[in-house]
């Protein structure tokens, strides 16, 4: 973590092109080509920062299992790393499905009973995806001989229309599935109530945004024409996305559910600021991924370190948490409103600047954003009310605070969300790439 | 003079092949002693003669007037197939389901399998082929009928094998009667469209898809494979298959323009490999699930032969990968002091070995073809083959949905390891053989990094009509 950190620093602010790349044959066309831009970077750092505060949450973990746990976590965090940095389709692609084993092997031996449907379920739908990227990455190999992503873009534009479309969509079903994307989005609640907190945690923080990640990497970068000829459609699958996951988190009555479909709301916001083709859209959809990779790894941190002590789930064995526990009251609500998106958290730069860019497209869009945004302050504080507020039930009686090191755990996110929320322009410079779609 | 050279240098192997099955065969006629050891014995030199037949790659010639072919092809799997074998003849040390007294025999008719696949593998002429392919099979028969319990299987295996030999022999007399030769190089420069060719030809491939289990004429496999001992089980499902393989590439690839050949291949390969996938989600045992894995590995490889574009290189690779992959995890299976058949059987392994668990899990991802593993190469070679001709492009939608239902087959007994909790005894493991999977992996590992590239060295002798 703290190379990453360093990293950061060093990286020159500004950048056009990417840094520290390394470049290493393995097979024909396929070589271990590696470097980092501004969003890879600030995602790569995201990384190590929820692995390492993963690696402090260990509380529920037994003694005899800690190897296994820290063993598992790093290989995730290393796969993961290792697709934020791969400049060749292949080692992409590589990376992306390995980053299932890990994740797959922490909801199998410390999940909930469901585990084994749950976690069979995203390991399916992601790879049933991933093996048409497979498909789409072979089919440019055999027309251009090289999977590098800085020799690709070029060469792909020699395609014929019908083509890059078809590829396009391979590309876009698989990152689709990760995302998740409305029709595609059932694993993830499953798997998120199943999973034990860090792995939520990891799953709603980084592996998220697998997806929207490869999209700003290959859908964008590869076929700019395409993303602006479908970038109705996104429109409207992102829309849908929104809407269908805040009436569906209204309706849940599992906590980790509720949260698991803000994120697929959240995400959507992503998509549609990846796709608008707008600079204010694909800047606001990176700070957006960010920013949803603290707020809702914070908040599956603070479920988590209520499940521990009283073991449900169930939002009706909740109540009146707030006098009991007025330390995880306070950093629950601020996340809670952090999520909704409040002014001077960083989860309000990020839709605002999707907003923003959906406006110079029409008035129409802006204006569905903005009511989806009431949707989330409905459910959000819903939650909160259930949970935090009103008469205390049997299970709330017995829980305690929160300790010292869940305090610093919710301390360091909470400042970083603060942070970018007051000062988004550090972080915004990061962005300045240059993204053939603009 | 022709003679002497052919036996410096073509035909050495088999002879010498041939010297140790008669060297077995006085061993057991005259000393009963020492028969633990034997296995050794046959292992060691049958390592070198993996050896001493690579000597002769990149050596080509052709001798018996066109019955037998010497280039790299057959030359690699040659010496592959002997170090295959020095491997997996260990696998039947004592083993209880072959009797001890009967472990010489045992020995023999092993390597006399081994002998016709080597003499399949170079095999330039259908009549080469046929004796070769009966060799194996009698012996292999003569294996399972020597094993306890299991009559029913070796007489199974026996009567289609025969059955599919006789439609094979027709097949072969039909294209003798178009072509007026048997030899491939005449066969293959025939490719006139001829009512009497097509039916010889579609004919021989019903005899040979049988042998590849490919899918109307797999049931036999699962069946066979269920009750079989773990090193006839490495004879069946990977020198035997790989024999056949090598036979269907030489002759059909070059021929594959033939009138409807391609995409009555393409059809059928996409069948067999959807419905192999399907059929092994419902396995409780895990031989049949290797038997159901073998039919969709070998569609893929049909599939593979069936596309226009030049495939050697991805078939070596592919063949490699599998037989790698089985006899891991057969090594595996041998090393676990629990008999290890039913997916029940690996309940709870992980709580008492973590270690055969993780070795267990790679080799089955490299099945399923999960990355970084050898065996995600050889899919994604097999992908990108099938997408280099763009009339093909569509069949890559049947790899890609029978990949992702295999996935879900071999995670099972993955997550049966790990979920599990079983009370049973604590299991035991046999270090050699524990050992010799992991060195088994581990030339899984370097393959990945140079596989390739020896392949491409390879690839460069082998004449192609």
């Amino acid at each position: 973590m703290l190379a990453a950190c360093l990293a950061v620093i060093k990286l020159p602010i500004g950048i056009k092109n990417f840094q520290f790349v390394e470049n290493w044959d393995l097979i024909e066309g396929m070589s271990f080509s590696f470097g980092v831009d501004g969003p890879a970077m600030l995602l790569i750092a995201l990384t190590c920062l929820l692995t390492f505060l993963c690696i402090i949450f260990n509380g529920d973990i037994k003694e005899s299992e800690l190897k296994r746990y820290y063993s598992l976590f790093f290989v995730l965090q290393t796969s993961v790393i290792g697709f934020f940095c791969s400049l060749n389709l292949l080692v992409l692609y590589i990376f992306f499905e390995v980053s299932l084993i890990p994740i797959f092997l922490i909801i199998q031996f410390w999940g909930g009973r469901e585990k084994v449907y749950a976690s069979l379920k995203m390991l399916l739908y992601t790879i049933f995806g991933s093996l048409f990227m497979l498909a789409a990455i072979l089919y440019l190999y055999n027309q251009f001989e090289t999977l590098s992503l800085q020799f690709l873009p070029n060469s792909v534009a020699s395609l014929s229309f019908e083509e890059r479309k078809w590829l396009w969509l391979a590309f876009f079903l698989a990152f689709a599935i990760k995302i998740p994307v409305f029709p595609l989005h059932s694993w993830l609640p499953e798997a998120h109530v199943q999973a034990p907190t860090a792995g939520s945690v990891l799953l709603a923080g980084i592996l998220l945004k697998l997806g929207t990640f490869g999209m700003l990497r290959v859908n964008l970068q590869l076929f700019p024409e395409i993303s602006q000829h479908f970038s109705v459609m996104i429109f409207i699958l992102g829309v849908i996305s929104i809407f269908y996951a805040s009436l569906a988190a209204i309706a849940q009555n599992d906590i980790k559910k509720i949260i698991a479909y803000s994120s697929i709301a959240h995400m959507g916001f992503a998509l549609i600021g990846l796709f608008s083709g707008a600079r204010s859209g694909v800047d606001g959809a990176i700070f957006q991924m960010i920013s949803h990779g603290l707020i809702s790894a914070a908040l599956f941190f603070c479920i988590g370190m209520i499940y521990r002590q009283s073991k449900t789930l169930q939002l009706e064995d909740y109540g009146g948490l707030i006098e009991k526990i007025p330390k995880f009251g306070g950093f629950f609500l601020f996340f809670c409103m952090a999520s909704i998106g409040l002014p001077a958290t960083s989860g309000f730069i990020g839709e605002f600047l999707v907003m923003l860019s959906s406006a110079f497209n029409s008035w129409q869009r802006t204006i569905l954003l903005a009511i989806s945004v009431v949707f989330s302050a409905y459910y959000m504080l819903n939650l909160y009310k259930k949970m935090l507020l009103g008469a205390a039930t049997e299970n709330s009686l017995q829980v305690i605070d929160l300790q010292k090191s869940e305090i610093c755990i919710l301390t360091i996110l909470g400042v970083i969300v603060l942070f970018f929320g007051i000062f988004p322009v550090i972080v915004l410079k990061f962005f300045n790439v240059n993204y053939m779609v603009l | 003079m022709m003679w002497t050279s052919l036996m410096s240098n073509f035909f050495f192997t088999e002879f010498c092949g041939i010297i140790l099955i008669l060297l077995a065969v006085l061993r057991s006629l005259f000393c009963q002693c020492f028969v633990r050891n034997s296995i050794y014995i046959f292992a060691a030199i049958a390592a070198i003669l993996a050896w001493h037949s690579y000597e002769f790659l990149h050596e080509s010639s052709i001798i018996f007037d066109g019955l037998y072919i010497q280039d790299n092809l057959s030359t690699f799997f040659k010496s592959f197939l002997y170090a295959l074998f020095a491997l997996g003849i260990l696998l039947s040390k004592s083993e209880d389901l072959v009797e001890k007294k009967n472990l010489t025999e045992h020995c023999v008719f092993s390597l006399v399998a081994l002998l016709g696949a080597i003499l399949a593998v170079s095999a330039n002429d259908l009549i080469a082929f046929y004796i070769a392919i009966e060799v194996q099979s009698m012996s292999i028969f003569a294996l399972l009928a020597m094993q306890k319990n299991s009559l029913q299987e070796s007489l199974k295996f026996f009567i289609l094998s025969a059955v599919s030999s006789a439609i094979l022999i027709y097949g072969i007399s039909l294209i003798y009667g178009a072509v007026h030769s048997s030899n491939f190089y005449q066969i293959i420069n025939f490719a006139d469209f001829d009512g009497q060719f097509s039916l010889g030809l579609a004919t021989l491939l019903l005899g040979v898809l049988f042998k590849m289990t490919i899918f109307p004429l797999h049931l036999w496999a699962p069946d066979v494979y269920h009750k079989t001992s773990l090193h006839n089980l490495f004879l069946l499902s990977i020198v035997s298959k790989i024999a056949v393989a090598v036979v269907l590439f030489r002759l059909i690839h070059p021929i594959i323009d033939y009138a409807n050949l391609q995409i009555l291949l393409q059809i059928l390969a996409s069948i067999s490999m959807l419905c192999g996938a399907v059929a092994a989600l419902y396995q409780s045992n895990f031989k049949r699930l290797l038997a159901f894995s073998g039919v969709v590995h070998f569609s893929f490889l049909l599939l593979l032969i069936a596309s226009k574009t030049e495939v050697l290189e991805t078939f070596i690779f592919y063949l490699i990968t599998y037989s790698l992959n089985i006899l891991g995890i057969l090594f595996l299976l041998r090393s676990g002091s629990k008999k290890i058949d039913n997916l029940n059987d690996f309940a709870g392994i992980f709580q008492k070995n973590s270690y055969f668990t993780l070795l267990f899990s790679f080799f089955l991802l490299s099945m399923a073809g999960f990355p970084p593993f050898l065996g995600f190469f050889a899919k994604l070679f097999v992908i990108k083959d099938v997408l280099a001709d763009k009339n093909c492009v569509l069949w890559a939608l049947p790899l890609i949905l029978s990949s992702v239902i295999a996935i879900y087959f071999y995670i099972k007994p993955i997550r049966q390891m790990i979920a599990e909790i079983s009370d049973s005894q604590t299991i035991k493991i046999n270090n050699f053989y524990f050992m010799g999977s992991l060195l088994i992996f581990f030339l899984q590992i370097i393959c990945i990094f140079f596989l390739q590239e020896y392949i491409e060295n390879l690839a460069m002798y082998i004449s192609t009509y």
